[in-house]
């Protein structure tokens, strides 16, 4: 008999525009997020961190981990921005890695996604991205950090698209903030319609750093 | 008080304890009370607390079954086994260790306990304060930095150490200004966080129900979003349970005043019952479908008329409606259900099989609900009746929200479990259970409120949602197990 998990999945950007302060911010960012978590006890219980990031190749460099298990990766950034193949590695983590309902066993929590880039794709993205978007293996919520990420891309694999302007490491930690309240108030019981599939989640407000792309 | 006492209560529960003594609140208070633990404890404090538990329920059970301490292990193991993306050995501390809590928990509470005997678990939430424990994490993480001077790679900081939960109040009213202000009967000052109740309904049946607060809402001060009612005539019972939504900010409401209007509106119907309908069994029936019918559909009204009438949207009131209506009066016996939303209704028979008695709705994942009863669609589910009419082969039934449905998933099958449990007592938990408080039969207690409010304190990993059940059964029971 298993648990029911929250899966939370974070793609990060690592190329090499993120390097410098923008992926220590990452590197921190994570690493307030599972303190953050640690410190809930309805998170140690329920949440599950997976972490896949993409620059020249994508790989999911810590699968999906329960929080109390958890090691906070060492990442690095350089190389270009596969941004499709983080998507389809995304898709593939999420079917194999998340258990729905069926007649034996209670499903998990519907995933929540949290995709964050500062620049533009450097691969072919569009079939992953419109795969996502139509299957909604998770509620996807993508970030356009800085000037040169385009939010109308990130359009095309989740209505949920926010941005933040400014990548100073002020934002990001309020980014992650944000992305661990987010985790904590998300496990409970909400409308979910084949008419109304968007409704699925509810989510506290942006903080003033970061701003919901209409 | 020994860990037997505490979890058996005295010999003869009943005679002592009666229902007013045993306050619903209390037993549930017990366990709450008791969360606030650190997690972190360092391995050797655990090992010799879970071995005191042990060793206390081994000379509880004498040493017929030697293989007892072995079986927790087994729990443990076999979790480990579920989850696959467990890592390697340095990491096997963590998911024993919340289980390891919660025993050092209750172990410590048995000790608080006895202290002050009935004084501590009353209305404050005791305090457990966990003792210093600085002497082992000195030791393992020495070995774990050896290590790591060894390797090349950046020590990272320490783990930060895991919360446990806490209770704690509600600093809001129970109902917002603007229905206060419009609903003046539902500015509620007499909220419970936990309720339990019970009656004799009829020569043959009692009703037992008790709600209690999810330790997530507790831990998060926010009210009980269940409620529970039920109501009777001498010809007919009504039982009803309703889950507030915990998206929606004040489902509580809509919970409530769905219960309630539930039961106003069956005993309405029942007394505008006309003598020939019920003389005449496919009449009574096809009357009894439309009312129960009419009463879930009036049931929406009411929630959504409280909506509309304070200014607030009806989605802030979702909420999912059971409910079970036991018709019996000059012969006729029935049993109609309705179900709108998640959660579970479930029939024993006297041959001992279980049979599902609702349609619960939910989705791929965990926690969706594709119709509530404030939605439009809830008026189609509301003629959605299923009808029992051999009720005289029917020994007990129940009707739960998901806080007992998903623990126990499938519930058709794990509702054998349960009634089990409630006609021979819990000697242990059922697998895949942290804890399961030992308990006596429920239904052979003379008040059983109690015991039914203490059996909602079983404890599995991820599963902190309130709580609700209500149960009708023969009374005394016909069946043995």
């Amino acid at each position: 008999m298993s648990i029911r998990r929250l899966p939370v999945y974070i793609l990060a950007d690592c190329s090499g525009s993120m390097n410098g302060a923008p992926i220590e911010s990452v590197k921190s960012g994570i690493r307030a997020l599972h303190s953050e978590l640690m410190g809930d006890p309805s998170a140690v219980e329920s949440a599950y961190l997976s972490v896949i990031t993409f620059d020249s190749n994508a790989q999911q460099i810590v699968p999906l981990t329960e929080i109390t298990q958890f090691n906070p990766p060492e990442i690095q950034a350089g190389g270009t921005t596969a941004f499709g193949a983080a998507l389809s590695l995304l898709e593939e983590a999420l079917e194999r890695e998340v258990c729905k309902t069926s007649e034996e066993e209670k499903g998990d929590w519907k995933p929540l996604v949290f995709i964050f880039t500062d620049g533009a794709p450097t691969d072919r993205w569009d079939e992953a991205a419109s795969s996502l978007k139509t299957n909604r293996p998770g509620n996807i919520i993508a970030v356009a950090c800085g000037d040169q990420a385009d939010p109308e891309i990130l359009k095309s694999v989740t209505e949920t698209v926010l941005v933040m302007k400014e990548m100073s490491p002020e934002a990001f930690k309020q980014f992650f903030k944000w992305v661990s309240a987010s985790i904590k108030q998300t496990s409970q019981k909400i409308g979910a319609s084949p008419a109304a599939p968007a409704e699925g989640v509810a989510l506290p407000p942006p903080p003033p750093e970061i701003i919901i792309h209409p | 008080m020994s860990l037997k006492e505490w979890f058996f209560g005295s010999e003869h529960p009943g005679a002592e304890k009666s229902g007013a003594d045993e306050s619903p609140t209390k037993p549930a208070g017990k366990v709450s009370g008791g969360q606030p633990e650190s997690a972190k404890q360092p391995d050797s404090t655990k090992a010799t607390v879970t071995k005191e538990y042990k060793s206390e329920k081994e000379t509880e059970k004498a040493a017929e079954k030697p293989s007892e301490p072995a079986g927790e292990a087994k729990i443990a193991s076999s979790k480990e086994k579920q989850n696959p993306f467990k890592s390697n050995a340095s990491a096997s501390v963590v998911p024993g260790e919340v289980e390891q809590t919660q025993i050092l928990t209750k172990a410590e509470l048995v000790g608080l306990s006895g202290k002050n005997k009935d004084g501590g678990s009353g209305g404050k939430p005791i305090k457990v304060v966990p003792p210093p424990k600085e002497e082992t994490p000195k030791t393992e993480p020495k070995a774990e930095e050896k290590k790591e001077s060894e390797k090349p790679v950046a020590a990272p900081a320490p783990l930060p150490k895991a919360a446990t939960w806490k209770v704690l109040p509600v600093n809001e009213p129970w109902a917002p200004a603007e229905v206060a202000k419009e609903f003046p009967h539902l500015d509620r000052h007499n909220y419970f966080d936990h309720e339990a109740f019970e009656r004799i309904v009829s020569a043959d049946w009692r009703v037992i129900g008790a709600s209690r607060r999810g330790r997530k809402q507790a831990h998060d001060s926010r009210f009980r979003e269940d409620a529970i009612a039920f109501g009777c005539t001498p010809e007919m019972t009504v039982l009803t349970a309703a889950d507030g939504a915990g998206s929606s900010k004040y489902s509580r409401i809509g919970s409530h005043v769905a219960v309630h209007s539930v039961v106003d509106e069956c005993l309405k119907g029942v007394a505008e019952l006309k003598d020939e309908e019920k003389k005449d069994g496919k009449k009574l029936e096809e009357a009894l479908r439309k009312l129960l019918t009419a009463v879930v559909k009036q049931a929406r009204l009411a929630a959504v008329e409280v909506a509309e009438k304070s200014k607030l949207s009806p989605k802030e009131f979702r909420a999912t409606l059971l409910t079970i209506i036991h018709f019996h009066d000059r012969g006729q016996e029935l049993l109609l259900s309705n179900q709108v939303g998640d959660g579970a209704i479930s029939v024993l028979l006297k041959d001992k099989t279980v049979k599902k008695f609702g349609e619960s709705d939910s989705g791929e994942f965990s926690g969706e609900v594709s119709c509530f009863l404030t939605d439009s669609a809830a008026v189609e589910k509301a003629g959605n009746i299923q009808v029992l009419t051999d009720v005289q082969d029917v020994e007990a039934m129940f009707l739960c929200s998901d806080g007992i449905e998903d623990p126990f998933y499938p519930i058709e099958k794990k509702s054998d479990d349960i009634f089990r449990q409630w006609h021979v007592g819990v000697e242990k938990p059922i697998d895949g259970f942290k804890i399961q408080p030992k308990q006596e039969s429920i239904f052979a207690r003379e008040a059983a409120a109690g015991a039914l409010a203490e059996w909602l304190e079983f404890e599995k990993r991820g599963e902190n949602d309130d709580r609700t059940i209500l149960v009708m059964h023969r009374h005394p029971s016909t069946v043995q197990y």
